[in-house]
Formats: structure tokens, C-alpha cells, sequence
């Protein structure tokens, strides 16, 4: 008799599938918006132990990818985009994801913990169950909200790291949280209008798949304007300033006037708007992050430049 | 058999570095808090007064 008979091939998975595994893209977003949140709070903790906070960040993240990935794997099979991927190329076996990703959620979040506060690893540790469960589980497939709905999680990295260096939640970080959450549909469904046809295919409601390309582009609009109005009121807090303000306006500006120009399209083509407009909302992001970065910095070094608002009341 | 016993060497190798690097991450996240001033003791079998003040701050 064989005894070696049943045993399935092992899998060899080296350390690029593992990284693949991560959601690259979507955790460096969150690493660049989380290090924002932790750079632009008040009572700075030392340098070492804030990248230690953002580390953790990081690989809950990254986590929570792979453990998207590893539920997604049927679906990401069915779709072009996504087909690549180390579980749907048999890079990386199915439990294999799924231990990595659930290890890895549990040392990030008891980490987060020990290095700052239960606060922040209890958000960190919700964001990651809200992705995997929420999102990835009951939305994705059931309605076409589910990236409106499931952006929460993705809007979560900026208020961690501010929760993780203050120890607690105030208003600013939560309008942070905001406005990734609003940001996320007109990025998302940019995209979506380009590969609607392989959301279809896997059957997966996505809003332009649902109710058509144009409707897309009229939320699209109302959502950017709803950003928009979101950006003013982050200017006038504290995190904000005339700086900010004026830096952050002419993003709004090009931001507006690409979806007015979407929303004025009737014609479905190659779809090169909504190309350039998903490669924008990326900029507008990383860009928008940026400047409050450069806003905060030059507040602590000089006193010169109006970069608080005076105070009125 | 020998290209196993390699391959189960190499991974040994790597899990090795990865306990490693989460070991001296504890360490070093241990020493910066104690230089900051976090207590190294806790409540074991009565209540310090000492300690109660530092957690008030």
C-alpha cells in the first residue's frame, strides 16, 4: 500500500506570492494615510515607537487583504483584473492564506495594543473584521452599495493612527475618516465602469452593472461634491488653515470639473474619462494627505506665516 | 529525500529570521517605553500607591 498516496502536492509559496497576498496597493494607501493621521496629531509620541504604530497598521492591513483574497478566491478566478492573483494562480494554497492572514490580524492588533492603546487595536481589530465580514462576506455580493457601505473599512487607517498617538477620538480624525469614506465611491466606481463587463461576469452587483454607466457617472458627481464640501470643513479646523485651504481647493476644483465633464459624457467607449479620472482620485488622495502634512509641518516651525485661522470667537 | 530535507532547511531558515525580528521588536518597544518611564511592575499582591499615582497622570 501507498502511503504516500493522498498526499497533496505541497505548495511552495515564496515570499513574493505572500507579499501579492497583502493587497499591496490597497495597504500602502492605507500605510500613507494611517503615517498621515499619526504625523498630524497632537501630543507626538517618540519617532520609534510611531513607525512601531505604523507598522502594525500596516500589517493589519495587509492582513485583512489576505484575507479578502483568500474568501474572494471564486470570484477573483472569474475576473480578468484579479485572475492573477496567488490564490486564483495556485500560488499559495487556500488555508495557507487564511492562516497568514489570520495570524497576522492577531498580532497586529494585540501589538497595536501593547505598543499604544486598546482603543486603537480595538478599531484596528474592527476594520478588520468590517473587511472580511461585512464587506467581503455579506455586501460584495448582495448589494450595489457594497463599496460605498464596505469603504468604512478602508477609511479607518487615519483615525488608528490618530487614536493610536492621542488615546482618543476627537473631531478631526473622524472627518479624516470621512472623507475617505466619501472619496471611495467616485474612485471605485470609475474603475468600475471600465470592468463592469468581468463584474458581470462574476456576478457581482456592482452599481454600474446594475443600473448603467450613466447613472455611475451622475452618483459619481454627487459624491464628489459631497467630498468637496467635506474638504471645507477639515480647512477649518485645526488640522486645517488658509494653506490648506487654498492647496486643498484647487484639487476640489480639478476634482469637480472631471466629473461635471464625466457626467457630460453620453457616449460608452474605451471609457478613457473615467480612466483618467480613477488615476486622479488616486492623486487627489495621496495629494490632498500631502498638503496637510506640509500645512502641519511648517505650523510647528514657524509662527510667521498665517497657517492658523485667527481667531474669531 | 534530500532536495526535502533542503527545502524544509531553507524554510526553517526563514522562519527563524521572522521569530528573530518579532523578538527584537518586543525588546526594543520594551526598553523605549521603560526609558519613557512606563512601570515595570504590576499589581501583583497589593495595591502601591506608587502605581495608582502614575496611571492618575
Amino acid at each position: 500500500m501507498n502511503t504516500l498516496g493522498n498526499v497533496e502536492p505541497i505548495v511552495k509559496s515564496s515570499l513574493k506570492d505572500l507579499y501579492a497576498l497583502l493587497k499591496p496597493r490597497v495597504m500602502w494607501l492605507a500605510v500613507f494615510t494611517a503615517a498621515v493621521g499619526i504625523m498630524i496629531a497632537p501630543n507626538q509620541n517618540s519617532f520609534f515607537l510611531s513607525l512601531i504604530i505604523l507598522l502594525c497598521i500596516s500589517i493589519g492591513a495587509g492582513a485583512a487583504g489576505a484575507l479578502n483574497m483568500w474568501w474572494d478566491k471564486e470570484i477573483d478566478n472569474l475576473m480578468e483584473r484579479t485572475s492573477g492573483r496567488p490564490l486564483p494562480s495556485e500560488k499559495i494554497s487556500s488555508d495557507d492564506a487564511f492562516v497568514f492572514g489570520f495570524s497576522l490580524s492577531i498580532f497586529s492588533v494585540m501589538f497595536l495594543g501593547l505598543v499604544s492603546n486598546w482603543l486603537a487595536a480595538f478599531l484596528l481589530g474592527v476594520t478588520i473584521f468590517f473587511y472580511l465580514v461585512i464587506y467581503s462576506i455579506f455586501l460584495k455580493k448582495t448589494t450595489p452599495q457594497n463599496i460605498v457601505i464596505g469603504g468604512a473599512a478602508g477609511a479607518m487607517p487615519p483615525l488608528i493612527g490618530w487614536v493610536a498617538t492621542t488615546g482618543t477620538i476627537s473631531a478631526e480624525p473622524l472627518l479624516l475618516f470621512l472623507f475617505i469614506f466619501f472619496w471611495t465611491p467616485p474612485h471605485f466606481w470609475s474603475l468600475a465602469i471600465i470592468t463592469k463587463d468581468d463584474y458581470a461576469k462574476a456576478n457581482i452587483p456592482m452599481f454600474p452593472v446594475l443600473y448603467g454607466v450613466e447613472k455611475t457617472r451622475k452618483l459619481i458627481l454627487l459624491y464628489s461634491v459631497i467630498l468637496t464640501v467635506c474638504s471645507q470643513i477639515i480647512a477649518f479646523t485645526e488640522i486645517g488653515g488658509p494653506l490648506f485651504f487654498l492647496l486643498s481647493n484647487v484639487l476640489n476644483a480639478v476634482l469637480l470639473l472631471s466629473a461635471v465633464r464625466l457626467f457630460r459624457i453620453h457616449k460608452n467607449g474605451e471609457y478613457e474619462r473615467e480612466k483618467r479620472f480613477f488615476k486622479y482620485t488616486i492623486l487627489y488622495l495621496f495629494l490632498y494627505f500631502g498638503f496637510l502634512v506640509i500645512s502641519n509641518f511648517f505650523k510647528t516651525f514657524s509662527a510667521d506665516i498665517p497657517l492658523n485661522w485667527p481667531n474669531l470667537f | 529525500m534530500k532536495q526535502l530535507d533542503l527545502n524544509r532547511g531553507s524554510g526553517n531558515i526563514k522562519i527563524g529570521i521572522l521569530l528573530f525580528i518579532v523578538v527584537a521588536l518586543i525588546f526594543s518597544v520594551t526598553i523605549v517605553k521603560l526609558k519613557q518611564g512606563a512601570l515595570m511592575q504590576g499589581y501583583d499582591h497589593i495595591i502601591r500607591q506608587n502605581m495608582l499615582e502614575k496611571n492618575d497622570e
